[in-house]
């Protein structure tokens, strides 16, 4: 028999693949599936999200038939099956019901479409039928505008990807890096240059513990440093709160798939609110979506998100390449998220090397010299510069203080661990995540107040340099 | 589970044909979509393949649908067998879909009608999937010809839009 493996491929295809059963009564059905789930070498699942034919069929005549589409060439696989289970529960269901909800929520169909069993079949025979197809064409040139869908490097065989080397290259990178903020540019900037994954962002989990923070972006537009993601929403959120590495490939399939579900409830159920959809963050266009949660003791820290324009981007073997890598993120993000003060040997090492230490001259100012007025809301600790919205939250309450301290005092030296000792900025006593705080924080002064900025000073120092001058404004509320 | 029919039954029809199709079933049916056809064996193995497109008879509820001559055979021997078929048609845009199910009627050669639906057909199904994302020179690889025209009554006709209504009978077709 083909090895199930080696047409995996296929359970994700353009094309729906179709389930046919018979009825005891001897009537066929046919349905269409958006998603045929690889068990194991003997067995697939699909996805049951509501009551109908097919399964009254299957309880009835454990015989089936599935047909998936090659998304590369075209060729049909006939898998002759055999019902012989229904799980709503472990590991296949847990994967499923993952995928599932994430297009569920990413539709606003959180609740409403959701996985009620995976029904497991034994694949008796598989059938690779060609007959339908000619020959290739001499000239095979995609139209312009259309998905490239042969073979990419991606789709090669793992022994010619190297995946050790660039294994190596990303921990190599990660392990030089002095603090977060390079950690965090070494990481996408090897995703992109080693692996050539293009668009990648990595998330961390906030002071609520409910919701991620973008910290760093890399091949958008815009880097939507600061966007947030609630868990349990969309396929990052999702992941967040399953921490279970999510794989969405042809990822408009499964969104017209979820919003075909949508139209059809809000047809037959008018006036029934559903949530509006969440915009996917990131590429408009995407096909393609891994998404990884960052764990260290089974704890998570954060979501790396890649995606692609390629359909057909992440395989089956990416989840366990790139999980290995998502560890090492997630262990590096710790290891340099803990305190100067906590860590006496970068504090040693630190005032060695501050002996022979040249002065750090102050950053270039970006621009021209002038008045920012900065307002403070007390009720939700939001800072807003010039009328537009800057930061909230912990990073919020950072500002103000560093802002307040530096206008009337002077002061223009800090110190991480002054930020850690000071109750009023909320921070929790364990794991404060702070280095990520004051990452995003320089990154959205870049992008909407240059002329403030937080340049470090070595690890657990850092400065505030002001061009201009600053009108601070506490309100108890907007 | 409930005990299987013994090999080679088969199955008087319990229903009659319909008078003629709901209408909220053609758009789907004969229009760029994709269809698959189910058959089944004297066992109960049910067996699809890949249909070419749908016409639907003037003033009646039967249909043809279009298959590649090359698969045929598989098809044709289950038919011979028990004349049991039904038929999903499926919009890729937007995953409208609908099967209707019913008893076969014969086969027969395409003629020069069938030939210019089919040319609209593929041109138009060509269109669809590409605008998901199937490159055209994918879709030009299937073999349009030859192909082999089934007829089919209809006698049961389900909305298959994936969602809580998907199973429901179409309008007109109770």
């Amino acid at each position: 028999m083909i090895p199930l493996e080696s047409i995996s491929r296929c359970f994700e295809g353009v094309v729906p693949a179709t389930l046919s059963t018979c009825s005891a009564d001897g009537i066929p059905n046919i349905s269409n599936i958006s998603h045929v789930q690889y068990v194991d070498a003997r067995h697939v699942a699909v996805s049951r999200q509501f009551f109908n034919k097919t399964t009254r069929n299957i309880l009835e005549n454990p015989q089936a038939s599935v047909t998936v589409w090659d998304p590369v060439t075209f060729e049909l696989y006939i898998l002759t099956l055999r019902y012989d289970r229904s799980e709503t529960s472990g590991p296949t269901f847990e994967h499923m019901a993952t995928r599932i909800e994430a297009i569920a929520s990413h539709t606003g169909m959180t609740g409403i479409f959701r996985l009620l069993a995976a029904d497991v079949f034994e694949v008796v025979s598989i059938y690779h039928l060609t007959a339908h197809l000619n020959p290739p064409e001499a000239s095979d040139e995609l139209e312009p505008g259309v998905p490239d869908m042969s073979p990419e490097p991606a789709a090669l065989p793992p022994a010619q990807r190297e995946e050790l080397w660039v294994l190596q290259r990303i921990s190599s990178r990660m392990n030089q890096a002095p603090e977060l903020e390079a950690l965090l540019h070494e990481v996408l900037n090897s995703l992109n240059e080693d692996f050539g994954f293009t668009h990648a962002k990595v998330l961390l989990v906030d002071e609520t513990g409910r919701r991620l923070f973008t910290v760093a972006s890399r091949g958008y537009e815009e880097s939507g440093v600061g966007s947030e993601v609630v868990f349990g929403e969309g396929l990052i959120g999702t992941v967040a709160r399953d921490r279970r590495i999510l794989r969405v490939n042809q990822m408009e399939s499964g969104l017209r798939y979820g919003r075909a579900v949508r139209a059809a409830v809000v047809s037959a159920a008018a006036g029934t609110p559903l949530r509006p959809e969440i915009p996917l963050p990131g590429l408009v266009d995407a096909q393609s979506h891994l998404v990884l949660p960052l764990l260290v003791r089974g704890r998570l820290v954060g979501v790396l998100a890649l995606e692609s324009r390629n359909p057909a981007a992440f395989a089956t073997w990416h989840e366990a390449f790139m999980g290995i890598v998502a560890d090492q993120v997630a262990t590096g993000i710790e290891r340099l998220a803990v305190s100067d003060a906590e860590d006496p040997v970068a504090a040693g090492r630190r005032a060695r090397a501050g002996a022979k230490e040249e002065p750090v001259a102050p950053s270039p100012s970006p621009s021209s010299p002038r008045r920012r007025d900065f307002v403070f809301y007390q009720n939700d600790d939001c800072v807003f510069v010039d009328g537009e919205y800057l930061i909230r939250n912990v990073p919020g309450r950072i500002l103000w203080k560093l802002l307040k301290a530096h206008q009337e005092t002077g002061r223009s030296e800090f110190t991480n661990r002054e930020l850690r000792l000071d109750p009023g900025l909320g921070l929790p006593s364990l794991r404060d995540n702070l280095e990520s705080r004051l990452i995003l924080l320089r990154q959205r002064l870049a992008q909407k107040c240059p002329d403030v900025r937080l340049p470090s000073r070595g690890r657990g120092r850092f400065a505030v340099e002001i061009d201009g001058e600053l009108a601070l404004t506490e309100r108890a509320s907007a | 589970m409930a005990k299987l029919p013994d090999a080679g039954s088969s199955v008087p029809p319990t229903t009659g044909p319909l008078a003629s199709l709901p209408p909220e079933l053609l758009s789907v049916l004969e229009g760029p979509s994709v269809h698959h056809l189910v058959t089944r064996s004297a066992t109960l193995a049910p067996a699809s393949a890949l249909g070419f497109g749908v016409r639907v008879e003037p003033g009646s509820s039967n249909v043809t649908v279009f298959v590649p001559a090359r698969v045929a055979p598989f098809i044709l021997e289950n038919l011979r067998d028990n004349g049991q078929m039904a038929l999903t048609a499926v919009n890729p845009i937007d995953n409208r879909a609908v099967q209707i199910k019913g008893v076969w009627l014969g086969e027969r050669r395409i003629d020069e009608d069938d030939r210019s639906f089919l040319i609209r057909y593929r041109d138009g199904v060509t269109a669809v999937l590409n605008l998901v994302g199937v490159p055209r020179s994918r879709w030009r690889q299937v073999a349009w010809s030859p192909t082999l025209a089934i007829r089919m009554e209809v006698r049961e006709a389900y909305v298959q839009t994936p969602g809580p209504g998907a199973g429901r009978p179409c309008q007109g077709a109770a």
